[in-house]
């Protein structure tokens, strides 16, 4: 009876990882099993039912009565307005002009819209679907490989939830109490180094096989250079502008993430409306959109709120410490390496929102306590914090798209025309996702590459 | 059975009116958003209107925002699923897994949230809870008010789930197709 007392948090977690693949909503899930080990704690004498009570004032606390996380709903907004209103279509047509004369320019163009739109693209599945839908089209036209045109996509949409304004660290930084500014600042080299790998392959690649990326037909696109230039001011600099602005504020102190956010919702309505996509209609699709989206991050609050309260309350994290030290994981790089795989699977049937609100709170407490010394340098835990929240994003990043169960492939198999397979999506992804090894590799080996700039904003004080 | 599908059709029809309404609060959320900063900017402040109580404005539109559309979110099938196990299955056997979620797992979760919910509003109207800064806002059971309000409306939404999938799984084959539950309408759709 006692061993089943002890150990009732590791069936807590068997049972739900069962559960979960039938399909059913994720938080209902979470909050339906988080009952029924409540139940059987009492049963067995752990649990009292009035610890039920503690749902509501954690959630209200973290998901409710928050400044900092009104940002999310905002920079949801945002991202959707920007897309509804065609901007980022026209963002791509103008990169592809541009890039023309390059081998893979409409590849490159792609990835750089992922890089630029990021904030469109902070809910992995809805990016991915998002940029499959605009981009896939004109690159079968094209005549692309199946393989390069997928993967480009795939890799480009996951971009976002590294790239600022990101929500997922908006929602990490929230929880770990790291600055949200800091975690912005510290995922932009990373995020841009990523880009960077998968702009040099996708060059390589076109230029040593010119059939796998035609360039562009001449008659496409404005005939003079005068044309093309309105077309950049036109279609490239205003979105540009407006994100570099809302991170511009957030780096130089200017505003909150918050703050940045809303300001930069009336930015991206303003852009819509220049671009004369501004009806009563495209505002109710947004809100609507936006809404549910919206209505859909916070209600997994509410399951995994109640979810890692009952695991904890029956020894759950106990049991982990045990876990741990039974297998000898005590060193700073054993715990990151222990967390860094453990992420890296559950990123195979999890986005990224269950990960951080379950996974995150029951390791904050040891993460608070790793010591890199002379590896990160000076600063204490918060330098740790932030190297640890970049890479635990590339490291999910990367599962988010790695085969046989990347559940980015699933999203992008359900909106691809039948003419690619399954087998086109893991030849294609293959590839990026060596690139996003080496990215993760080269970030673990130099802390600097994510802690140099949030320290010169004079984040990590 | 034709009579639970019109109470679902009519839950639906208030969960879409009341979701598009507060919607609205969007655009609310980003004006009183840029009123802050820019009155903060100029270093005028009107009077009643300061920073600490417009902030606290803010994440007050933010929890409506989210409470009320929770089941908005359900009823469209916009709230995160991992169905790799059903991915081939026929919809009669997925309409029949939805219907198992809603008892075992909707329902009781449902009920247990909103207990407690209403304790936690009915707390706050009692003791006439608010802010705990001197120049925040009073009436702390409207926001707690507003996510009680919300997981009533998430609870309709899985009531009105749950007789779709009865009717489509047991009542007459000519109501099926108008029972449809959410969580297939994409694959009815597809195959029309």
């Amino acid at each position: 009876m006692s061993w089943i007392t002890h150990h009732v948090s590791l069936f807590l977690f068997l049972v739900l990882a069962i559960s979960l693949f039938c399909g059913f909503p994720v938080a209902f899930v979470l909050g339906g099993i988080a009952i029924l080990f409540g139940g059987i704690g009492m049963a067995l004498d752990i649990f009292q039912p009035i610890q039920f009570f503690n749902l509501m004032p954690r959630v209200w606390g973290s998901a409710a009565a928050n400044p900092i996380i009104v940002a999310v709903p905002m920079f949801i907004f945002m991202g959707t307005m920007l897309e509804r209103s065609g901007v980022a279509k026209d963002l791509l047509h103008t990169l592809q002009i541009v890039t023309r004369r390059i081998p893979g320019g409409l590849a490159m163009s792609v990835t750089l819209m992922g890089t630029i739109m990021a904030a469109t693209t902070g809910i992995v599945g809805a990016s991915v679907v998002m940029l499959t839908m605009i981009a896939l089209p004109s690159m079968m036209e094209r005549g692309y490989s199946k393989e390069l045109a997928v993967g480009t996509i795939a890799s480009a949409g996951t971009l976002g939830i590294l790239i600022p304004p990101s929500i997922m660290l908006v929602i990490m930084g929230d929880l770990l109490s790291v600055s949200v500014g800091a975690l912005f600042a510290a995922s932009i080299l990373p995020g841009m180094l990523l880009a960077g790998l998968y702009l040099l392959y996708i060059g390589i690649t076109s230029y040593r096989n010119p059939d796998r990326a035609p360039p562009l037909p001449d008659d496409i696109g404005p005939s003079s250079n005068a044309e093309l230039m309105l077309l950049v001011i036109k279609s490239f600099f205003p979105p540009v502008l407006l994100i570099t602005l809302v991170l511009g504020s957030i780096f130089g102190g200017f505003a909150t993430p918050t703050e940045a956010a809303g300001v930069g919702c009336l930015g991206a309505i303003f852009l819509a409306w220049t671009n004369k996509k501004l009806s009563m209609k495209t505002l109710r699709d947004v809100i609507r959109l936006a809404g549910l989206t919206n209505g859909m991050v916070f209600f997994i609050f509410f399951g995994a709120t109640l979810f890692s309260y009952v695991f904890r309350a029956l020894g759950g994290d106990d049991l982990i410490l045990e876990l741990l030290g039974v297998i000898g994981i005590d060193t700073g790089w054993e715990i990151l390496t222990f967390m860094l795989v453990l992420t890296f699977l559950l990123g195979f049937f999890f986005d990224w929102i269950e990960i951080t609100l379950i996974v995150l709170p029951v390791f904050a407490p040891i993460l608070q306590s790793v010591d890199f010394g002379p590896h990160i340098g000076d600063g204490g835990p918060i330098v740790f914090l932030t190297w640890f929240v970049v890479m635990l994003s590339v490291n999910l990043q990367t599962s988010f798209l790695t085969p046989p169960f990347g559940f980015t492939l699933f999203y992008m198999k359900g909106t691809v025309p039948p003419s690619i397979t399954m087998a086109h999506i893991y030849r294609g992804i293959i590839p990026f996702v060596l690139l996003q090894l080496t990215g993760l590799g080269l970030i673990i080996a130099f802390p600097q590459i994510v802690l140099w700039l949030p320290r010169a904003a004079g984040f990590l004080m | 059975m034709e009579s639970m599908l019109n109470v679902s059709d009519r839950i639906d029809r208030l969960l879409d009116r009341v979701s598009g309404a507060v919607g609205w609060l969007f655009i609310v959320t980003m004006l009183v958003i840029a009123f802050d900063v820019l009155t903060r900017k100029i270093g005028y402040q009107m009077p009643g209107m300061g920073s600490t109580r417009l902030q606290e404005v803010e994440w007050h539109l933010h929890t409506a925002l989210f409470a009320f559309w929770l089941g908005a979110a359900y009823i469209h099938n916009s709230h995160v699923r991992i169905d790799i196990a059903f991915i081939n299955a026929k919809p009669r056997t997925i309409v029949f897994a939805e219907l198992i979620g809603c008892l075992v797992f909707a329902i009781p979760y449902c009920l247990l949230a909103l207990y407690f919910s209403f304790d936690f509003t009915w707390e706050a109207w009692v003791v006439g809870e608010a802010s705990a800064s001197s120049n925040g806002l009073a009436f702390r059971w409207i926001p707690k008010g507003c996510m009680t309000a919300g997981l009533l409306l998430l609870f309709a939404g899985v009531i009105s789930v749950s007789m779709r999938s009865v009717v489509y799984l047991f009542g007459d084959p000519s109501l099926r197709r108008r029972a449809t539950p959410p969580v297939i309408a994409d694959k009815v759709e597809a195959l029309s």
